[in-house]
């Protein structure tokens, strides 16, 4: 009971100790901009002054407690007000360093928006995507007839081929691919390709010298 | 438990009330087409900091005057 009453008693000289420091350092407490916007609270600034000009260790402690609570919201607050601040010019940073690391994002300009250029990376890419097989379903409909011709030697002569025979010319000679190309999508060797190709030519000249 | 987190979602809807119309305001500082993903990207981070926050220890009255002194 006595060593409690002791420690009571040393509580409240700390306590009286700290309000007598406060009063002291009043001027320096009342410019710091948190306790400012604390003490424009009404009942904040009342038990303040109270604990101030009367000693009040009561008040002391309630506002101990007042205080906590409007800090850990306030404090927060302050933090991230300047991370606002900060974040759109780090993101502005990290949104141009990405543009200019990844070039392939494809609607964007070739030159960073430097000039007035409105080439896009697009443009600049050529166009590999399109296999044999595409071109070959295009051309279903005509399957007997892959070239249009005005040589009427020519036509006949062409008529008489294979169907893989003129796929590959015209593979080759129409769209520009070359032996190995139109051997992948054959599944043969650019060899084998190459070979049939000479083939072809050689009985289209072949049926031509006939007629 | 439950009590605690409801407390804390409280806590969080404050924050966030306060700093909306400043978000608002400092997201024009980027290009239009960024204006979304910035106020999106910046939330996040500001939710992942107020839970932090959130947890640590306060001082009181006393201990914050005195780190004035």
């Amino acid at each position: 009971m006595r060593q409690s009453k002791s420690k009571e008693n040393d509580v409240s000289h700390c306590c009286k100790k700290d309000i007598e420091k406060i009063k002291e350092k009043l001027p320096a407490l009342l410019g710091n901009s948190v306790l400012k916007e604390f003490l424009e609270e009404g009942q904040n600034r009342k038990d303040f002054y109270e604990m101030v000009n009367n000693q009040d260790e009561l008040s002391l402690r309630k506002l101990d407690k007042q205080f906590k609570e409007f800090y850990r919201i306030n404090r927060i607050v302050r933090y991230i007000s300047g991370l606002i601040k900060r974040y759109p010019i780090d993101y502005d940073k990290r949104v141009k360093l990405r543009n200019k690391r990844y070039q392939l994002i494809l609607d964007k300009p070739v030159n960073n928006g430097k000039d007035d250029s409105a080439i896009c990376m697009r443009d600049m890419i050529s166009d590999r995507k399109i296999e044999p097989d595409d071109l070959l379903i295009e051309k279903e409909e005509h399957k007997n007839l892959f070239f249009d011709t005005k040589n009427p030697f020519l036509y006949e002569a062409l008529k008489k081929l294979g169907l893989k025979q003129k796929e590959i010319l015209y593979l080759y000679y129409e769209k520009g691919f070359n032996n190995k190309e139109i051997g992948e999508r054959f599944g043969q060797t650019e060899q084998n390709i190459s070979y049939w190709h000479k083939k072809t030519i050689k009985e289209l000249q072949q049926y031509m010298a006939i007629n | 438990m439950k009590v605690v987190i409801i407390e804390k979602q409280q806590n969080i809807e404050l924050i966030l009330n306060q700093l909306e119309v400043k978000i608002r305001k400092h997201v024009k500082q980027t290009i239009l087409d960024e204006r979304e993903d910035l106020s999106q990207d910046m939330k996040m981070k500001i939710l992942e900091k107020i839970d932090v926050l959130l947890d640590e220890e306060v001082p009181g009255f006393v201990e914050f005057a005195k780190e004035i002194f």
